[in-house]
């Protein structure tokens, strides 16, 4: 942005040109040297090829790839392993939750193509969904992760909502969050284009939690580093996976086919 | 000047006009200054001013923002030069008597710190002529009720990000049924994880999936509302 000047024939100027390409180019679509046309988010498509369906005869679990790797841990703790199979959906969404319901319903019916019996599971929680992903699950018979989103399900129902209380104003990151805080929040807020607007976008959060599914060093630090930047007091909160587990049991074969 | 540089003065109506939606786009504030400046200079009335260049920006704003062509700061940016302009306007439009479509009350609710998008759409509003009380953030029904005792508004606004706090609008909808006011107001509903069919469920009159819908809602609601009264007083 120019300068203010008290300069009269500078005030009354436009950087029409070469600083001024984001503009309505922006919204052609164009490529912008403002940046203001976002990165293409990667479509179920794209991944298809990654993330076919190979086995059939096993239940699918749907899942967040921003909960991909903590999903995979307690499968293998659990010995369930080779016993589910997995596909994700892009984690980015979690900026953009309208478009889970979409993308686990087009999951749900490619799976069922050659299997209409096939078990089919939701690694996602409402996730800013508000309700559209329960709507989505109750017509294709999915069950998902109990509970509004991740903070939730990893931090436990009873002490995520005293967090909540404790402090309304708080910004929770997850192992997967504080690992990518970078390109989900920062860039994937655009705040990196314009880190100016940090306090019009946080302004009313007091102090960012990281709820840490593992105790790892460099990951706390990551954490830190991020409530730093956003200019928020740090806390951190060990939960483990919480109630990631209960639904992973309730993917074992015997739990799956009760009634 | 540097070459890059446009003097504004050197454009007509239209070209100025075309320029400040840009200007407003690139969230260039000093810009939107000058040029409402300038267009009030040639002698456009306040209103003139404030609908077809300004709010007519900020629209392609919002539509840029809900396709996913504009982030959320770009957005505040472009709020902030809109509000520049807006600032220069305001006294002139009291002055001038530009017409008020009507009133509305607006907060995020209880639980809920959000107000981004609350924000924008008290500026839009405001920008069409609307009358805003805005009562911020973390609102118990309590204040919503106090607000709407002491302002009458036309409509009852109420903004949530949260899934786990949307649920609030309910509870606001339905102490207005058992105070018996609920039909005194147009209620309109608006946040990130909405739609349709939850602010049906709720009761609510409208749903407003960004700024500029809610513009459109509000004018469309209180027209009808004014039609109604109209027809009653010639009944």
């Amino acid at each position: 942005m120019p300068e203010q000047t008290p300069d009269d024939d500078q005030r009354s100027t436009s950087s029409r040109g070469g600083r001024r390409t984001g503009g309505r180019t922006g919204r052609r679509g164009s490529s912008s040297a403002a940046g203001t046309a976002r990165k293409p988010v990667p479509t179920i498509e794209a991944r298809e090829g990654a993330a076919g369906f190979r086995h059939p005869e096993k239940p699918l679990l749907i899942l967040c790839g921003a909960i991909a790797s903590e999903t995979q841990a307690v499968l293998s703790a659990s010995g369930l392993s080779d016993a589910v199979e997995i596909t994700a959906l892009p984690a980015i969404w979690h900026n953009f939750p309208e478009r889970i319901p979409e993308g686990v319903e087009t999951k749900a019916l490619q799976a069922r193509k050659g299997r209409a019996d096939r078990p089919v599971f939701v690694g996602y929680a409402d996730c800013g969904t508000g309700g559209m992903l329960d709507e989505v699950c109750e017509r294709l018979d999915l069950q998902r992760i109990a509970g509004p989103h991740c903070y939730s399900f990893f931090a436990g129902e009873s002490r995520f909502d005293a967090l909540a209380d404790a402090e309304l104003g708080t910004f929770y990151l997850t192992d997967y969050l504080a690992r990518h805080f970078e390109p989900l929040i920062w860039e994937g807020m655009g705040l990196s284009a314009n880190p100016e607007m940090r306090d019009a976008m946080f302004g009313s959060y007091t102090r960012l939690v990281y709820l840490a599914q593992t105790d790892d060093a460099a990951l706390t630090a990551q954490a830190e580093d991020a409530a730093r930047r956003l200019d928020l007091r740090f806390e951190r909160v060990f939960t483990g996976y919480g109630e990631l587990g209960d639904f992973i049991d309730g993917l074992r074969p015997e739990a799956s086919a009760a009634p | 000047m540097s070459d890059d540089d446009l003097d504004l003065n050197t454009l007509n109506d239209d070209e100025l006009v075309e320029q400040m939606g840009d200007d407003l786009y690139d969230g260039l504030k000093e810009e939107i200054e000058v040029g409402t400046r300038i267009l009030l200079d040639r002698g456009w009335t306040p209103y003139d001013v404030l609908t077809k260049s300004l709010v007519a920006g900020m629209t392609i704003v919002g539509e840029d923002f809900r396709d996913g062509i504009l982030y959320v700061p770009e957005v505040l940016m472009a709020a902030n030069a809109m509000k520049a302009g807006m600032a220069i306007l305001k006294p002139l439009l009291a002055e001038t008597g530009a017409p008020r479509i009507g009133s509305m009350v607006i907060g995020t609710v209880k639980g809920d710190i959000h107000d981004i998008g609350k924000n924008l759409v008290s500026m839009m509003m405001e920008g069409a002529g609307f009358e805003v009380v805005d009562i911020g953030i973390n609102n118990p029904v309590e204040n919503y009720l106090d607000a709407i005792q002491e302002h009458k508004p036309d409509i009852l606004g109420m903004s949530a990000l949260l899934t786990t706090t949307m649920p609030y609008m309910k509870v606001v909808i339905e102490t207005l049924v058992e105070k018996g006011i609920r039909d005194d107001y147009i209620v309109l509903v608006g946040g990130a994880p909405l739609n349709e069919a939850f602010a049906e469920s709720i009761g609510a009159d409208g749903y407003c999936r960004d700024a500029a819908v809610a513009v459109e809602t509000a004018k469309e609601f209180v027209a009808r509302r004014h039609n109604m009264i109209g027809a009653r007083a010639n009944a």
